[in-house]
């Protein structure tokens, strides 16, 4: 791809990998952290790029690897990543205007991060499951049922009626509280 | 005769499931890139081009 074409779609990517980082690091500015590494990264192996193939699915498959390497690194000072994931996903929910899309995040946070990333992949970027396990260096039934399990957690953790209706406008302090009940008993 | 979970989970719970994600998700690519973005991509065009200038 020719360099300003190039400099184009990773500009128009960038929404993306935000959107994509926070799938692993819920913390806004190590999301974003990660997306930089994951721009130079991209930049200095732009030839390696193949013209004709999603180029989305190249960034998304460099930014988990800058991720993985980083988390191997942060595995020898901190006991459990995942936990500092669901920490920061406890001061999270008061930023968002309406509680049930804040107790969706609270939920998604729970899911084992495989999961979550699996769910995100098909089921907000809209990869098929090929593509997502191509991205995850996985096999494509694996894809299929991290997507299964992570839909089948989070009905558990919300609630089939709720969902069904759309949200918890009405009673938004007793959904919340309904979620940790949930989780405990889970 | 479902064999998988996910069979059991019906298309309404499903479609909900995903309206979900996607508004989710959606909040965050909508937001504004920050401006740090873009002048990360401009410092490497220019080191690269600094790095040309000097070579030739």
């Amino acid at each position: 791809m020719a360099a300003p074409d190039f400099e184009q779609s990773l500009v128009g990517a960038i929404p993306h990998l935000r959107a994509f980082a926070r799938s692993f690091a819920n913390d806004p500015a190590r999301a974003d952290d990660l997306v930089q590494e994951t721009l130079v990264k991209a930049w200095n192996s732009r030839d390696s790029f193949t013209p004709g193939t999603n180029f989305r699915a190249w960034l998304f498959t460099i930014l988990r690897n800058v991720y993985f390497s980083q988390h191997r690194k942060l595995r020898r000072e901190v006991d459990d990543p995942d936990d500092q994931y669901q920490n920061s996903l406890a001061v999270q929910p008061e930023q968002y205007g309406y509680l049930d899309l804040a107790d969706f995040r609270a939920a998604l946070g729970l899911l084992p991060s495989d999961q979550r990333e699996a769910l995100v992949l098909v089921g907000a970027e809209g990869f098929s499951y090929e593509e997502a396990a191509e991205i995850c260096g996985c096999a494509v039934g694996t894809i299929k049922s991290r997507v299964n399990r992570a839909r089948n957690r989070l009905v558990e953790l919300l609630g089939d009626s709720e969902l069904k209706s759309g949200g918890s406008a009405a009673n938004p302090t007793a959904h919340g509280s309904r979620l940790v009940k949930d989780t405990a008993r889970g | 005769m479902d064999i998988e979970p996910a069979a059991s989970l019906d298309e309404a719970i499903q479609g909900a499931l995903g309206r979900k994600l996607r508004e989710s998700y959606e909040e965050i690519v909508n937001e504004q890139v920050p401006e740090k973005f873009i002048q990360l991509l401009n410092e490497l065009k220019n080191t690269e081009h600094g790095d040309k200038g000097r070579n030739s």
